[in-house]
């Protein structure tokens, strides 16, 4: 009797399965395998890094709008926007340079300014309804990097660029926020091209991101990322509507 | 309108479940990756781009049970060892002839296999000959059960290509399974 086809594909799908299963039976238990191997340093920070960028998401700001539900009064609202530079310093922001803290402070300040004008304005709870915030892009990405997903949260926008390997930048952008940037272990420096100048945060240690903070007509671009500065830089400037 | 927006620690539950499935296939992962790379360094980047790979697609292995996801993961490891192989010149995924035609005709051997003489673990030795690229684009396509399109995106060859080497590989195994000639057809059949 000839073996048919279809009877010679499911023998191979069955003897393909069951040769990768005698295979990995053979494995010898974890006990005996943390005998054999130790995972270097480097393995674990990068596998730790691999894990704490994707749990890094924009958190919807919730708490805000629950406080400003219990208040309809103005001067509660400017108090709240003080609140929020100061969660913003004490998030992220342990200045450890003199440079650091004058330049951030610099930034801060106008946010801050932007944050007491926002706040002395009427608004709802809803209001971040039906906005449609302008889509910007990198014309630029570095090879084999492709957009991966984008999440929305009112007016703030933010987009995933990744390449197969999973490294990754986030984009992160809006006309109406402030952010924090971790000044843990950074070198600071800014660069002004097109009228833009560019704040440029260069992690010193390999948990750590690189960021570049920018404002740019009245949006506030934030680019996070293990890639280096200066692709970042390239990235940040390519940046179009 | 105010907002107040962070990066701050957010959803974490999706991607604390592929933390924790790597947490416990990490060391088995680890030790087949060493096997076939001869390097516990190259072995550790293989596990690194697998779980990195992953995590890009989260929504397709987050919810798997954690034996298929060891299984599924460790296709994707072996996959990632051949790449890091290629990428050190020591493995060849498109070879000129493999870039030509499918086999003229897949069908038209004359030798046709006799069913009583092609056992399970018979075909399982078979499987063994094959080179490691073809046997790692089976497991693709029986273990991971990707589509020739998948399997074309995942290793960044042709569809066509795909398609020729799982050809081959059928082919090398017909070739080395006993067979019962097929009388030539009579002429003016």
């Amino acid at each position: 009797m000839e073996i048919t086809d279809e009877a010679f594909e499911e023998l191979l799908r069955k003897a393909v399965i069951e040769s990768f299963e005698q295979e990995l039976a053979q494995i010898p238990p974890d006990e005996e395998l943390r005998k054999t191997y130790t995972f270097s340093d480097r393995h674990n920070a990068r596998m730790e890094r691999l894990f704490r960028r994707k749990r890094m998401r924009i958190k919807p700001p919730q708490v805000f709008y629950s406080a400003r539900a219990k208040t309809a009064a103005g001067y509660l609202r400017a108090a709240a926007a003080v609140v929020a530079v100061v969660v913003a310093l004490s998030f992220g922001l342990l200045l450890t340079s003199q440079p650091v803290r004058a330049a951030v402070a610099t930034t801060i300040a106008q946010w801050f300014d932007r944050f007491t004008r926002f706040s002395s304005e009427d608004i709802g709870e809803d209001s971040n309804e039906n906005i449609s915030p302008d889509i910007w892009r990198p014309e630029f990405l570095p090879a084999g990097f492709a957009e991966q997903e984008t999440m929305v949260v009112g007016d703030i926008t933010q987009t995933v660029y990744a390449n197969a390997a999973g490294d990754g930048f986030t984009l992160t952008y809006s006309a109406d926020s402030a952010t924090a940037v971790n000044n843990d272990d950074i070198q600071y420096d800014t660069v002004t091209v097109g009228g833009v100048e560019y704040h440029i945060f260069m992690s010193t240690d390999e948990l750590s991101d690189n960021a570049i903070v920018w404002l740019r007509d009245g949006v506030m671009f934030e680019l996070h990322s293990q890639i280096s500065a200066d692709t970042l830089m390239a990235v940040a400037q390519s940046i179009k509507k | 309108m105010f907002v107040f927006h962070t990066l701050a620690l957010g959803d974490k539950a999706e991607d604390d479940i592929i933390a924790e499935r790597y947490e416990e296939v990490r060391l088995k992962c680890l030790h087949l990756a060493s096997r076939i790379l001869g390097d516990q360094a190259l072995a550790e980047d293989a596990l690194h781009d697998a779980f990195a790979a992953v995590i890009v697609h989260r929504e397709k292995y987050q919810s798997l049970p954690p034996e298929e996801f060891f299984r599924v993961i460790a296709v994707i490891v072996k996959g990632k060892c051949i790449d890091i192989l290629r990428k050190n010149g020591r493995a060849e995924l498109i070879s000129t002839d493999e870039m030509d035609e499918l086999p003229a005709d897949k069908s038209a051997n004359t030798e046709a296999l006799a069913l009583g003489e092609l056992s399970l673990g018979r075909m399982t030795e078979y499987l063994e000959a094959l080179d490691d690229i073809s046997r790692q684009i089976l497991l693709m396509k029986y273990v991971q059960k990707l589509s020739y399109t998948e399997i074309a995106e995942t290793l960044g060859i042709k569809e066509k290509t795909v398609e020729v080497r799982i050809a081959r590989a059928k082919q090398k195994i017909r070739e080395q399974a006993p067979t019962k000639k097929t009388p030539p057809a009579a002429k003016g059949e």
